[in-house]
């Protein structure tokens, strides 16, 4: 029974390729989206306590001379590695000099404090180095890169073999100089001088409540003038959550447009499945089915395309997630965000439950209709609705036809408006963006330049350590430039979301008006007038989109400016011709969206069309 | 016979389906003159539709030619079959078909629109039609909101709209109970006045019967023509109903 059972729900899906086939894409669209909102909320969510835990991070660091050692003896400790020692020295990198601060791990990372490598691997050599990640996602750094930093013999080639992220305070360049990691034969190539050398010791507590407490023990415990640092971790979580607000408030945002953007595919899948099938229903009740049976069988129907849709959509999130939020995670200096087991569940689950309410409510209506009626019904279409009588029939007439059209679907067309309203509201967000900052670049010209200041892991004096050919000051560029990759690769998603799904509404569309068309074709539209009415019935979504979406953008990108920098004084609005070529661009995307579907319904063949029941 | 207004010769059509060929018509010829009311009679899928389908111009014979008012119009592009159907051809479908986001005003008016005409011209035509067809009170109606022989008296009324030459007419009272099929076969003799020719294709005798001519098909050929007694001398059948 279970076989045949199968066998008639896959007979089903073969009967009818193009719909099962926009099914499974806009599950598998909708779980991708799924994925990648809930992949850059755990990015943003926390990054520096994640990648505290993720490399062990240590609850207090003392950084000094050799004499820090002691803090492994401080009592509370509960897990310590030898102390790393280190030197500041610097390399050349097109035309400018940058600080680094070379910490000799050696090929053995440190149990506590250990770096996570997000990018290659963990060196092994003596010529080899390992970069902290925001230092190399800020200088644009990758495995397989050389750096010649400066030593006691003029310089050192080393190879960089990857990238690892570790829970400093603020990521480079907030945080200078940059940190490196090495191998003892490489910090004694750079500064021979053991006597130069800063050490760190990173321990574990068994309270770490008591940090703070425990670092205030442990500097009365130093010299004072042995000048030795000691920091806890609440003050270092402390200066990268300042450091990264904007960042997070930012992912966020766009977490939340994503799932918004993940709700309206959803939507538009719910809807394409409401095309209620009860001439099907009938069909199967009139050779024995039970209500129960057709409903079961529907359901596995859906299922099996919904699995294979999700599974797939999943699959594409995970490898999607590293190129949209691998910039995120660099910038705040945590691990790259990965798909969990649990996103994987949620996202597969939220396809699969709605695609079965969106089967089985319709299928349980149709069910209670007896077998002639259910006969009927399915072949009654839509009304015209008030909306729909209230554009007069008049020249020109694919114009009108289609206004009618979308009007006569308002959900469809509400759900195709609110699509494209978000995208437009990110990508003018995203061009108000790009405005401000040069905006803010032109303010700060000048005066952004020189900060050059050590890092938390550097000593009181260690800038008087640094090796010969220290670096010129280096510019910090302004938050909102390093944003920039970040904003436009996001905006991007969400254009390919919003096209995906238009492309989807547009298909399914024409798919059921096929029997109107071929009507319209048959008393006298001529193909290219059945194909502009398709094009037309998308103006109603393109019109709401951009009444809508130019606002909403600017009030977006100003209430999130006004939430990061407490107010809106250097922002600046794009420029009119800007904003005024929005809506003909829009308009011109969603034509060339449409272009197929409505190539297809103007090549329709009336017989065959007109044969359908 | 006058100068036939529509005419087929030797028309065939096979469609393909799942690899295997099927021969729908097979080589059929047949002519319509101006005001001639002809009925094409068989069973189920000996390709009454098919035939009228092709002389309406919306599919494409394999072999054979159709030729309206003498010239040849099966190859045409799309676009001028698609002008063809506007100017000189008025399909009635079993179904109805009347487009469902329309009102009945607007099904009505769509095609003298399409054919040049003003608001004014299509707004006029439209009332003449729907009273012509007794459903003037419906005119903002939705289709959906229509019974069945409604909706067909709307289908008839559109495609009379733009005075066709010729009115093709597929099983049209096939979904009708006796009275609307009366009413219908009525209204679709209407413009045989004005010159207009009606090809019916029914599986019902009774509104053969009101026919000029009534032709017999069966797998893919014509096999018989019948002349029915004018119904100016005998009243047909239909109107000798109660």
């Amino acid at each position: 029974m279970l076989v045949t059972f199968l066998r008639i729900a896959l007979a089903g899906i073969r009967g009818r390729a193009l719909a099962a086939l926009l099914t499974a894409l806009l599950a598998a669209v909708t779980a991708a989206v799924l994925t990648l909102a809930l992949g850059l909320r755990s990015v943003a969510d926390e990054p520096w306590d994640r990648t505290f835990r993720e490399t062990n991070g240590a609850h207090l660091i003392a950084l000094g001379g050799p004499e820090v050692a002691r803090l492994a003896r401080l009592p509370g400790v509960v897990e310590a590695a030898p102390p790393v020692p280190g030197s500041f020295t610097s390399f050349a990198l097109a035309g400018q000099r940058f600080a680094l601060n070379a910490l000799a791990t050696g090929p053995e990372p440190p149990r506590v404090e250990r770096p996570a490598v997000t990018s290659g691997r963990w060196l092994t050599a003596a010529d080899e180095i390992v970069l902290e990640q925001s230092f190399a996602a800020a200088l644009g750094i990758r495995p397989g890169d050389a750096v010649d930093a400066a030593a006691s013999s003029g310089r050192i080639r080393l190879r960089v073999v990857g990238v690892a992220a570790i829970a400093s305070g603020a990521p480079y360049p907030d945080h200078q100089p940059g940190i490196g990691f090495v191998a003892r034969d490489a910090l004694v190539a750079i500064q021979p001088d053991s006597e130069r050398w800063i050490w760190s010791q990173a321990v574990r507590l068994s309270e770490p409540a008591r940090a703070d407490e425990l670092a205030g023990r442990a500097r009365q415990s130093f010299r004072p003038e042995s000048r030795v640092v000691v920091e806890s971790w609440f003050e270092r979580r402390s200066e990268a959550g300042d450091r990264s607000r904007t960042t997070t408030i930012v992912l966020t945002a766009y977490s939340a447009l994503l799932l918004v953007a993940g709700v309206l595919v959803l939507v538009n899948l719910v809807g394409g499945r409401a095309v209620t099938r009860h001439r099907e229903i009938g069909l199967l009740k009139a050779v024995g089915f039970t209500p129960r049976l057709v409903a079961l069988l529907f359901l596995v129907e859906q299922l099996l395309l919904g699995l294979a849709g999700a599974g797939a959509g999943v699959a594409g999130g995970a490898v999607l997630l590293p190129l949209v939020a691998g910039d995120s995670a660099a910038l705040l200096a945590s691990t790259p965000a990965t798909v969990t087991g649990a996103h994987v569940a949620l996202s597969i689950a939220a396809v699969c439950t709605l695609m079965a309410v969106a089967t089985v409510l319709p299928t349980i209506r149709g069910a209670r209709l007896g077998v002639v009626h259910a006969l009927a019904a399915g072949r009654s279409r839509r009304s015209a609705g008030a909306a729909s009588r209230s554009i007069p029939l008049g020249r020109p007439l694919p114009l009108t036809l289609g206004l009618k059209e979308a009007l006569g679907r308002s959900s469809r067309t509400l759900i195709a408006a609110l699509a494209l309203t978000v995208t437009v509201a990110a990508l003018v967000a995203g061009l108000t963006f790009e405005t401000t900052t040069r905006n803010e670049a032109n303010i700060d010209a000048g005066a952004l330049a020189a900060i050059s200041r050590p890092g938390d892991r550097a000593a009181p004096g260690a800038a008087d350590q640094l090796a010969p050919g220290h670096p010129d000051p280096i510019a910090v560029p302004g938050m909102s430039a390093r944003l920039r990759p970040i904003v436009h690769s996001l905006n991007a998603v969400l254009v390919l979301i919003a096209a995906i799904n238009l492309l989807a509404i547009v298909v399914l569309t024409v798919r059921e008006r096929t029997r109107d068309l071929a009507v319209l074709k048959a008393i006298g539209l001529t193909p290219a007038q059945l194909g502009r009415s398709v094009h037309a019935a998308q103006t109603v979504a393109v019109a709401a989109a951009s009444a809508l979406g130019i606002p909403l953008g600017l009030a977006l990108f100003l209430g999130v400016y006004a939430i990061v920098n407490g107010d809106t004084d250097r922002t600046a609005i794009p420029p009119w011709w800007a904003l005024a070529a929005t809506p003909l661009l829009l308009a011109a995307a969603v034509w060339a969206i449409t272009l197929a579907p409505a190539r297809r319904a103007s090549q329709l063949d009336v017989t065959t069309a007109l044969s359908r029941e | 016979m006058t100068d036939p207004i529509l005419e087929a010769r030797g028309l065939a059509k096979t469609y393909s389906s799942g690899g295997v060929d099927v021969l729908a018509l097979r080589g059929v010829d047949v002519a319509l003159a101006p005001g001639e009311f002809v009925a094409v009679m068989g069973p189920s899928g000996c390709g009454k539709s098919t035939l009228l389908s092709l002389l309406g111009g919306m599919g494409r014979p394999t072999a054979g030619e159709v030729l309206l008012a003498g010239v040849r119009v099966d190859q045409l592009s799309e676009t001028r079959l698609a002008l063809l159907r506007r100017r000189s051809i008025g399909y009635v479908f079993q179904f109805f078909n009347l487009v469902p986001t329309l009102t009945v005003a607007e099904n009505v008016e769509l095609p003298v629109l399409l054919a040049g005409g003003s608001r004014g011209q299509a707004r006029a035509r439209r009332e003449e039609l729907l009273a012509l067809v007794g459903i003037e009170r419906r005119d903002a109606a939705s289709p959906a909101q229509l019974s069945g022989g409604e909706q067909q008296r709307v289908a008839i009324a559109r495609a009379l709209a733009h005075r066709p030459a010729v009115l093709l007419a597929d099983e049209p009272t096939g979904n009708l109970d006796s009275a609307s099929a009366r009413q219908v076969v009525d209204v679709l003799r209407h413009g045989r006045g004005e010159g207009q020719a009606l090809l019916l294709v029914t599986h019902d005798a009774r509104v053969a019967a009101a026919a000029d001519r009534v032709l017999t098909m069966r797998d893919g050929l014509m096999v018989d023509e019948t002349r029915v007694t004018p119904p100016r001398e005998v009243p047909s059948l239909l109107e000798l109903e109660v």
